[in-house]
């Protein structure tokens, strides 16, 4: 093929990515550039103010959080479906995904139901005499983090046991084989194998916690707005699309700042398992 | 370095059929001993079994005076070669190496040392940086088997190591490590199905057949005194003529044939076997055999002839300068010298 027959190949996917993926990007930013104030200012005058700087770290803590924690949780999880027979697996499979397949608003509204005032947890509690007076679960940071893990975790583990499921059981028994104990071998040998997969869950889960809309929304409540919610009430509540665009811009900053650190060290791994 | 010791063992998996049944096996110090047999005749059982990474149903492994019959796998301080190789993807050629030393809490200039001196034994000094997929095959089973015998394992356990290698590399490697093992005197069981692999390599072989010992003795001794009829399958005898009685000191009854033997006549013999190659091409005459080709296979070295004889069916090979067309007639004799009575 020639070069040039290439290069009419590339202008469909070109096209698409400038329609779909840049414009709208520029459409967020031009705001900030054309609406007569000084650009810098804007931008300055966010991340100096002390209630952004909050919302900002809140929303950085919650993803980083989120992340740890579907890591944590779905990693045994991941290595146990991993071990099983392939039918019972599949049949795993579809369970992890369940939650995924349920309507985000509907999803929410069940963690309502359970961390409420009146709700679920706080009556059994109560009712286990563990707690004399219900506690505030809902409407706080770590309600956003446990509808996030809810959220994300199918995502890391459905990641975590392709990878698992590729691992050489060999391997591991070359490593006991040669000496070492169990858990030896999962620190030494399987972690190690599994760590661009453990990377790129955690690209996926961050990315997705970082940007989520509906889980802060219902979970968080107006008192505890991540940067997705204050985008929210900025350009719809209160009309200032400036604003908006400016928090949507810094958002899109942060998320490729990180990702970027996240894909910089999974491609200095890469070079290990490139042939793989 | 070390003698082995099985002492009936047995294993059964879950509620199934026992995989191995009261084998017994002794090898001795510096020996390499090959577990030779089809797929599912428990050898590999066998070996996992030696290594620790599955536990007998019952019976004893000793090496040298020590019980390691309940010793975890990571206490035995043994090494194994697997069929996949099972190197450790993260980690370079040498830290590969190193990784048993480690585990043994050896001194860093010491494993640098053992390291160093074992790559060189196995030639590869220059690839000591490399990560395992940046490897061929050959090299992959090296650093295995560096990886292995540097540790100075007091049993060395060889999985199909040569099955994952062309055959021209099969027959290099094999060579390769009958010399390492030659070399550093360690006690190795090496498990295979390949009969001539096994043969080239080994001390003694055991052939097992649906977890049993079927025949346990020098390669020689096997090739040209297979006990039963399954090691004489394996090992490429085809014909199998069934006994019906004797007929006088030296003869036995076949069919309505009498064929004579070389070896003093045994009640207990039940099938008389020969192999294709030592059955003679005769010109026709007085006590000469004679049946019709069926089927001729060209092996590049000889004709393979099925004849139709008043014996059966019978395996025959014959010189590529006179070929016989199928449908023709041959004649031949049975040599009393290679004709050998099996009792099972």
């Amino acid at each position: 093929m020639s070069k040039a027959n290439r290069f009419f190949l590339l202008i469909p996917a070109t096209l698409g990515i400038l329609v779909f993926a840049l414009f709208p990007l520029l459409q967020i930013a031009i705001p900030t550039v054309t609406s007569g104030a000084n650009p810098i200012a804007l931008y300055s005058q966010f991340l100096q103010s002390h209630y952004d700087l909050q919302v900002i770290f809140r929303t950085l803590t919650i993803a980083v959080i989120t992340t740890l924690v579907t890591v944590l949780l779905g990693l045994p999880t991941a290595l146990w479906i991993s071990r099983q027979t392939t039918a019972w697996r599949q049949v795993l499979s579809v369970i992890i995904l369940f939650p995924i397949l349920t309507n985000a608003v509907v999803r929410n509204f069940a963690w309502i139901i359970i961390l409420g005032k009146n709700g679920v947890l706080n009556n059994l509690l109560q009712g286990l005499h563990l707690i004399s007076a219900p506690l505030t679960l809902l409407y706080t940071d770590s309600a956003i983090v446990i509808g996030s893990v809810y959220l994300f975790l199918p995502i890391m583990i459905t990641t975590l046991v392709d990878s698992a499921n590729g691992l050489n059981p060999e391997i591991e028994e070359a490593a006991a084989v040669l000496g070492s104990r169990p858990f030896t071998v999962l620190r030494e040998i399987i972690l190690p194998q599994m760590a661009p997969a453990i990377l790129t869950g955690a690209i996926l889960v961050f990315a997705g916690a970082m940007t989520a809309y509906t889980t802060p929304q219902l979970l968080g409540g107006n008192r505890h707005l991540v940067m997705s919610t204050l985008i929210y009430q900025q350009a719809m509540t209160l009309g200032n699309w400036t604003t908006a665009s400016v928090v949507a811009i810094v958002l899109i900053g942060l998320s490729l700042l990180v990702l970027g650190l996240l894909r910089w060290y999974t491609g200095r791994l890469d070079r290990r398992v490139q042939h793989a | 370095m070390a003698r082995l010791t099985l002492e009936n063992l047995a294993m059964t998996y879950g509620h199934g059929d026992p995989v191995l049944h009261d084998l017994s096996l002794a090898v001795a110090d510096g020996q390499l001993v090959s577990l030779l047999g089809p797929s599912g005749s428990g050898k590999t059982t066998t070996l996992r079994i030696i290594a620790g990474l599955l536990q007998q149903t019952s019976g004893t492994i000793k090496v040298d005076d020590d019980d390691i019959s309940r010793v975890p796998v990571y206490k035995r301080g043994l090494s194994m070669v697997f069929q996949s190789y099972a190197l450790f993807p993260h980690l370079t050629v040498f830290a590969n190496v190193a990784y048993g030393l480690k585990r043994q809490r050896i001194s860093k200039a010491e494993t640098t040392q053992r390291v160093t001196a074992m790559l060189a034994t196995t030639g590869l000094n220059d690839l000591a940086e490399r990560y395992p997929q940046e490897l061929s095959g050959g090299q992959q089973q090296r650093v295995a088997l560096a990886r292995a015998l540097v540790v100075d394992p007091r049993l060395l356990l060889l999985d199909e190591p040569l099955s994952n290698l062309d055959a021209k590399l099969r027959v290099s490697m094999r060579e390769e490590i009958r010399r390492l093992q030659l070399q550093l005197h360690t006690t190795t069981i090496f498990v295979t199905h390949d009969q001539e692999e096994c043969f080239a390599i080994s001390d003694k072989v055991a052939v097992l057949n649906q977890g049993k010992i079927e025949q346990y003795a020098a390669p020689e001794e096997i090739y040209h005194h297979p006990a039963t009829e399954f090691v004489a399958r394996f090992i490429g005898f085809e014909n199998f003529l069934p006994v019906n009685g004797t007929v006088a000191d030296h003869a036995y009854r076949v069919g309505d044939q009498t064929v004579r033997v070389n070896v003093a006549t045994d009640g207990a013999a039940k099938v008389l076997t020969i192999r294709p190659n030592q059955i003679r091409l005769v010109p026709e005459g007085p006590e000469v055999l004679s049946g019709q080709v069926t089927i001729r296979t060209y092996l590049g070295s000889a004709y393979r002839y099925t004849v139709d004889s008043p014996l059966g069916a019978l395996q025959i090979d014959g010189p590529t300068e006179a070929p016989v067309a199928v449908g023709a007639p041959l004649h031949f004799t049975l040599p009393a010298e290679h004709l050998l009575p099996l009792e099972a």
